[in-house]
């Protein structure tokens, strides 16, 4: 009875074989067959192969799915670079925006498989790839600038500094002037940026003898109470601030 | 401006390009069509379609798209999905998609904006929409679906989206969408 602590196990069996049912759906249209997998791209949609005859046995592809997923946020132009070199580990092809395999009909498992986890496999790298992309691009601007303003001799080449709880951290640059470095972190708005810069700042102003700590940001005003949390141990200056503003700030 | 300030906006199709060629692979077709609000033309807002020619009545999205950053070209606002092949949308675990979280949702479904909008952060959750919910209406046709499409989006033109050059075939078995 649904009252007692638990299902008895002929009630779980049941959900579980229901559930099993229904991770695996097949459409037909025309002449293929829509196989929907329990394997989801990043955004959710699950990953899924059309499947026809063809001369010698079957088609199976990803019907263009995880290009459409990728060109949905403008990275279309990373698919074909990226797919081709997935694809071929897997030794499915890919033909314009289609991954796809033609096998005999006895190894149709086998396709369906390894075209829905190549399809699945390049979304996640470009998703992957273009949440990683801000951080990056802010930092690169702010190596630029820094090379500007105070010469590329003064910009260590490594970027990792040693905190106070022996954790390496690994920041955007390190500028030695007069004996002393300055630590500059670039910050995208984003808050795991946000909490992992400042987290950084409290780790190594800890130290005995700490670097000068400034971090850049696009934006103050956007950051709203953020702000604060980041200036808590580091100067904030904004990326498009004067030179003479970003020799104040390493001063 | 900013991405609330779009949704809410009563928007306008300057133009309806028509849909593409279709994909040489895929048979995927597609448009952008630009989005005017007051009457301007906003830099890279679009309404964006995609369907597949050789699959009629069925798998089209239509999505309210804002121009993005350099690092990120086009960001999905407002997304339906109608008949989607891929067999529905599963929220995610940890997604904050409300009473929605973990809850695979058919087929036919909406990804909301406000439901994909971090408020406190001011920032679109994820990189593509994560958070999606079930139409509470059936839509038959795509006629049906550009009409709810239209009031969800707030495009009051939206009827000058044709229908894409589907083939209809009329051996095709007549699918059954459970609807």
């Amino acid at each position: 009875m649904n009252g007692s602590i638990g299902m008895n196990s002929d009630s779980i069996s049941e959900a579980v074989e229901a559930a099993a049912r229904h991770l695996v759906a097949v459409r037909r249209v025309g002449d293929s067959s829509f196989v929907s997998l329990p394997m989801y791209y990043p955004d959710g949609s699950s990953v899924t192969v059309r499947v026809r005859r063809c001369e010698g046995g079957v088609s199976v592809s990803d019907a263009g799915f995880a290009y459409e997923e990728v060109a949905d946020i403008g990275a279309g132009r990373s698919f074909g670079r990226v797919a081709g070199n997935l694809s071929k580990l897997a030794d499915v092809e890919v033909l314009g925006h289609v991954i796809r395999v033609h096998a005999p009909m006895e190894e149709l498992e086998r396709a369906i498989y390894d075209v829905a986890s190549t399809s699945w496999r390049v979304a996640d790298e470009i998703f992957r790839r273009a949440e990683e992309v801000d951080e990056d691009t802010v930092a690169e601007e702010l190596r630029s600038r820094l090379v500007k303003v105070f010469g590329a001799a003064k910009l260590r080449e490594d970027h990792k500094v040693v905190g106070a709880s022996t954790n390496q951290w690994e920041v955007s640059a390190i500028l030695d002037t007069r004996g002393a470095a300055t630590v500059f972190q670039a910050v995208p708005n984003h808050a795991v940026s946000i909490y992992r810069a400042s987290t950084a700042f409290r780790d190594i102003a800890d130290l005995p003898n700490p670097p000068k700590l400034v971090a850049v940001v696009r934006n103050k005003v956007e950051l709203g109470p953020k702000l604060t949390l980041l200036s808590q141990n580091a100067r904030v200056i904004e990326l498009e601030q004067s030179d003479e503003e970003f020799e104040r700030a390493a001063a | 401006m900013a991405f609330p300030t779009v949704v809410l906006a009563e928007k306008s199709i300057a133009v309806f390009p028509g849909w593409s060629v279709p994909e040489k692979g895929s048979g995927a077709v597609w448009f952008d069509a630009p989005l005017e609000i007051g009457g301007v033309v906003e830099p890279g807002l679009v309404l964006h379609g995609t369907a597949l020619l050789y699959a009629p009545d069925c798998n089209v999205a239509l999505e309210l798209v804002a121009r993005g950053t350099l690092t990120r070209k086009r960001i999905p606002l407002t997304r339906i999905d109608w008949r989607s092949l891929r067999g529905g949308h599963s929220n995610q675990r940890g997604r904050n998609c409300g009473e929605w979280s973990r809850v695979r949702v058919g087929h036919t479904h909406i990804h909301p904006f406000d439901m994909n909008w971090v408020v406190q952060e001011e920032r679109m959750r994820g990189v593509n929409l994560p958070c999606a919910k079930p139409i509470d209406r059936a839509l038959h046709t795509f006629e049906d679906v550009s009409a709810y499409s239209g009031k969800e989006l707030r495009i009051n033109n939206i009827d000058i989206v044709t229908r894409p050059k589907w083939d209809y075939d009329l051996f095709d078995e007549r699918v059954d969408w459970n609807e």
